[in-house]
């Protein structure tokens, strides 16, 4: 796999599933931004991203059988962080729920951003395939 | 992804659940009997964190949550008295007791449900976006 789509995809795949995680995380913030004691969660965004990506240097790709196996690298796991808030209440939730609209609207654009360069990287791949038969 | 629209739609629900009971308060503003026989007792909802357990435990506690409406209580407060001797429920000294409603109250409470409600919304918003522009990848 990686001799055709390359190292930028498993990147952008990387990031697109820490923004998708980033955002349930945002979205769950935002439901609970009135239950009592709730503290607000997050990923750090960079942090996860650069350990992912070193991390996948060193480790082993799972030898494949059959042609038919997929390739892949499975679900992200991260470090969730509760994150302290300067506005917390009296009924100790943290949630600010200014702050997280702006997360969430810088997350979003964030992963259609991400999935935009997806799509090129597609395309790109896609003029490759069909022009070189020319 | 989906967890996503779950989460949300279980703030929704929580949030309408809330704005009924802020009605009802409302509406029961002036109630001085009910088949309990006591006036209307202001009512309150209690919001609690709702696991979603297949989602991305770190060391056995789950970390993402939805909301649910858990349990509506009374308001336990006092009654307001207002002195009204001609009226049917008042009592031997001509105090009717009426509902520990402020109307004050309730309006914060609605205007902060609804802004919470319009905040999940936006929320879904992007959850939608976000949706579509994976799909576009597929060209």
């Amino acid at each position: 796999m990686s001799d055709l789509f390359g190292k930028t995809f498993v990147t952008l795949k990387t990031a697109m599933d820490l923004r998708h995680t980033r955002h349930r995380l945002i979205a769950s913030n935002i439901a609970n931004a009135e239950t009592p004691g709730y503290r607000a969660k997050d990923i750090r965004f960079e942090v996860e991203l650069k350990r992912e990506v070193e991390g996948r240097r060193g480790t082993v790709v799972p030898v494949r059988t059959h042609p038919l196996h997929m390739g892949g690298s499975g679900g992200v796991t991260v470090s969730i962080i509760e994150r302290s808030s300067a506005t917390g209440g009296l009924d100790g939730n943290t949630v600010s729920l200014d702050e997280e609209m702006v997360r969430l609207t810088e997350n979003a654009t964030m992963y259609s951003v991400l999935a935009k360069f997806i799509k090129h990287k597609f395309s790109h791949l896609m003029t490759a395939i069909k022009e070189g038969g020319k | 992804m989906f967890d996503s629209f779950a989460i949300t739609a279980q703030a929704l629900t929580s949030q309408r659940i809330r704005l009924n009971v802020i009605a009802s308060n409302l509406a029961n503003m002036n109630t001085t009997h009910t088949p309990e026989g006591t006036p209307y007792r202001r009512r309150d909802v209690v919001f609690s964190t709702y696991p979603f357990e297949e989602a991305l435990a770190v060391a056995g506690r789950s970390t993402l949550t939805g909301v649910r409406v858990v349990d509506v209580v009374e308001d336990a407060g006092p009654f307001r008295l207002v002195y009204e001797p001609t009226h049917p429920d008042a009592d031997e000294t001509g105090y009717v007791m009426y509902p520990n409603v402020d109307p004050l109250e309730e309006m914060v409470n609605m205007m902060t449900a609804v802004r919470s409600y319009e905040a999940n919304i936006s929320a879904l918003k992007a959850t939608k976006t976000m949706i579509s522009k994976a799909l576009e990848i597929i060209t």
